[in-house]
């Protein structure tokens, strides 16, 4: 059975979805699936994305145009529905007014959840929005003033709190989220438990896309902060491994740790103990230089620990002994090359890293001329990069990814906050990467724990990146961490797999599609599956602790993509049918 | 109750020891805890490529037996016995391929 339900404009809705409707939803129900009814519900151009009752006169409204949607396209069964009380067995599928479903969007909707009994809500890439042929059918090219496709990430719920995403499509599987009065998408979704990304296109977005539209600013809430009383905030320990060096910068001749200190100090925080681990080449007076600093300024609550460590220099080293002698219950590992910005830094940071599910944190770093140099790592090739690394400070990034906290494969050691607890937990930075991609693995590490990690952009500081090392990253260093991530690094969840080291989120995409299998373009579920043992000492919330059916759909998601499914043959026929769309 | 100077130097000094061994054996625990997941992703990993070649293989095998199939020989025909129904004659492989071997070397 299939029933459009809308809160929008009745004529509109006739005009967007009465066209195809029929013919998607009888596909869609055309097999013996256990999903037997599928309720599209259309919404209107709304920031706060909540549904509620319409009122008698829209009902009324609704009810002609239901009537006349019948006349059309008799694809309404059954008496209306006036409440989002729903079933077992009905597949919920919210769609911007305007929006066009691709052919097969339902169907496909409609067997990722049936291969996942488990599965809650799931989202889909969209095509182009001006790029239609003639025919009618998609065309991924992008011309015709088209902004190309919407290749969206993999789902990253701490990015659903800043700004909604997830396009214009969301598909539910109502577990009595039955409600008298108000149904907020935002939130349901943020809830969701099990999540599918499917990177094709399921439609072609509104042509006037209203706020849904993820690009435009205003719809970057932003959430402010949460107001906590300082005297609920814990010691925080901030280490700063250094070897004393000095450089010149647009500003003239600096001791960078001293820089580092300084800006520190300025931070709108209450309690700071700061760690600073001397490597071998230091100068001889820095200690009292340091401590001078820290005694000639006027704020409270901030204090310093000298720590030595006269070994050969290993990044990963320092860090761990200057974390062993601090007492903070969170930790931030900061370079001595790098100048706070913004002096709430640390609250963005702490806020996400005292989350039970959340691990590393990263904050936004920029150059000193204000391009970006970090705002999280994804893995493109196998290869972990920096990503939108040389941006201008104030672009947006792909549909707004610069200005919204989310969730990344990993965060920079230059700036990286995680509680101690979670730290120990993994083992802390790995001496066998001494200088590259220790922050890496210390992210994967605790991912492999069930915490994920998080960059947040509105914490920012400037780094001065590589002035007080060799930059250069080896062939053994990329081994090495092959060695223990290789299967992760070549997935990145958050990353979607239509893009790639060559084709990145820049405009104008080209029209071949990327991906070399049709395998590659499977449905990527949330939790993610983790690599390696999860012991029972895994210390995360029931919220985001896999439960073992999970596991096993997860293990056998992954499975499935050596083994193409019933779904991914499904939408390998879809994507042969597509012009210009062949997997190479 | 004060204590003598030298004795509180002495404590702090017990004191200060102590907390450096401390330091000594957490860092120590870090890093093991560390060599443990290491290896345990390190084995997963080594895991999958293992499941990968197998699938790999699986394919290759299916392969071959498709083709096998559309030649009609059963999957363990060795294939000396295929080659020559393909027109290969019914010497050896070897010895054929010496024969061209020999009859490519230059006349002096």
């Amino acid at each position: 059975m299939l029933t459009i339900r809308s809160w929008t404009d009745p004529p509109a809705l006739v005009r967007s979805l009465a066209r195809r409707l029929r013919r998607v939803g009888h596909r869609a129900l055309a097999g013996d699936e256990s999903i037997t009814h599928i309720q599209v519900v259309v919404l209107p151009p709304k920031a706060d994305l909540k549904v509620s009752p319409p009122s008698e006169a829209t009902r009324a409204s609704i009810d002609r145009a239901r009537a006349e949607l019948l006349s059309v396209e008799v694809t309404t069964h059954g008496p209306p529905i006036d409440r989002l009380t729903i079933d077992t067995g009905v597949l919920c599928v919210f769609v911007l007014d305007g929006a066009e479903l691709e052919p097969e969007a339902l169907s496909t909707l409609v067997n990722v959840f049936d291969e996942n009994p488990d599965l809650e809500m799931a989202y889909g890439d969209a095509a182009a929005r001006a790029a239609v042929d003639s025919d009618g059918e998609f065309d991924l090219d992008g011309d015709g003033g088209s902004d190309g496709p919407w290749l969206l990430p993999g789902f990253s719920p701490d990015r659903l709190a800043d700004q909604f995403y997830l396009g214009h499509l969301v598909a539910l599987r109502p577990h009595g989220f039955a409600s008298d009065d108000q149904f907020d998408l935002r939130l349901t979704a943020a809830a969701a438990r099990t999540v599918a990304h499917v990177p094709v296109p399921l439609y072609r977005p509104a042509p006037d896309v209203g706020t849904w539209e993820p690009e435009r600013c205003e719809q970057y809430e932003q959430w402010p902060l949460p107001a906590v009383p300082d005297a609920d905030l814990p010691l925080l320990s901030v280490v700063i491994p250094t070897n004393g060096s000095s450089r010149v910068l647009d500003r003239g001749p600096v001791r960078l740790v001293e820089q580092a200190l300084c800006s520190v100090l300025t931070s709108r925080y209450p309690r700071i103990e700061i760690v600073v681990v001397v490597t071998p080449g230091s100068p001889d007076n820095l200690a009292g230089r340091l401590h001078a600093i820290v005694a000639g300024q006027p704020a409270t609550g901030r204090t310093l620990m000298l720590v030595n460590d006269d070994r050969p220099f290993n990044f990963s080293n320092a860090c761990n002994r200057g974390a062993v002698h601090s007492t903070g219950e969170l930790l931030v590992f900061l370079n001595d090359d790098t100048e706070v910005i913004d002096v709430d830094w640390l609250r963005y940071l702490v806020h996400h890293a005292r989350k039970p599910e959340v691990g590393a944190v990263g904050a936004r770093l920029l150059y000193e001329d204000g391009r970006v140099q970090h705002s999280g790592i994804w893995s493109r090739g196998g290869h972990p990069t920096h990503r939108y690394e040389g941006w201008p400070g104030d672009a947006a990034g792909y549909r707004g990814a610069l200005r919204a906290a989310q969730n990344c494969l990993a965060v920079t050691g230059a700036c990286l906050a995680v509680e101690r607890s979670k730290f120990d937990l993994v083992g802390g930075y790995s001496p066998v990467f001494p200088n590259s991609y220790n922050d890496v693995d210390l992210c994967l590490k605790l991912w492999d724990r069930g915490y994920r990690t998080v960059v947040e952009p509105r914490a920012e500081l400037h780094h001065f990146e590589a002035s007080t090392r060799d930059p250069s990253i080896t062939d053994d260093d990329l081994a090495a961490l092959h060695d223990r991530w290789r299967w992760r690094l070549n997935h990145d969840p958050f990353d979607n797999p239509n893009h790639t080291a060559e084709r990145s989120e820049e405009w104008p995409l080209p029209a071949e599609p990327s991906h070399s299998a049709a395998d590659d373009l499977q449905p990527r579920f949330w939790p993610l599956d983790p690599i390696g043992h999860v012991g029972p000492d895994r210390r995360v919330s029931s919220r985001s602790r896999p439960s073992k059916a999970a596991a096993t759909r997860c293990l056998a998601a992954a499975d499935t993509e050596r083994r193409p499914s019933a779904t991914s043959a499904r939408i390998s026929s879809w994507i042969r049918r597509k012009p210009g769309r062949r997997p190479t | 109750m004060i204590q003598p100077a030298d004795r509180r130097d002495a404590d702090g000094d017990e004191l200060s020891r102590l907390r450096r061994r401390v330091a000594e054996l957490e860092e120590q625990h870090l890093n093991a805890t560390d060599a443990v997941i290491g290896a345990e992703a390190a084995a997963a990993q080594a895991r999958r490529d293992i499941e990968d070649i197998f699938h790999q293989l699986h394919v290759r095998e299916e392969e071959l037996k498709e083709l096998k199939g559309l030649l009609g020989f059963e999957l363990d025909t060795p294939l000396e016995e295929i080659v020559p129904a393909l027109g290969g004659g019914s010497r050896p492989l070897g010895r054929s391929a010496r024969r061209r071997s020999v009859r490519s070397k230059p006349r002096r």
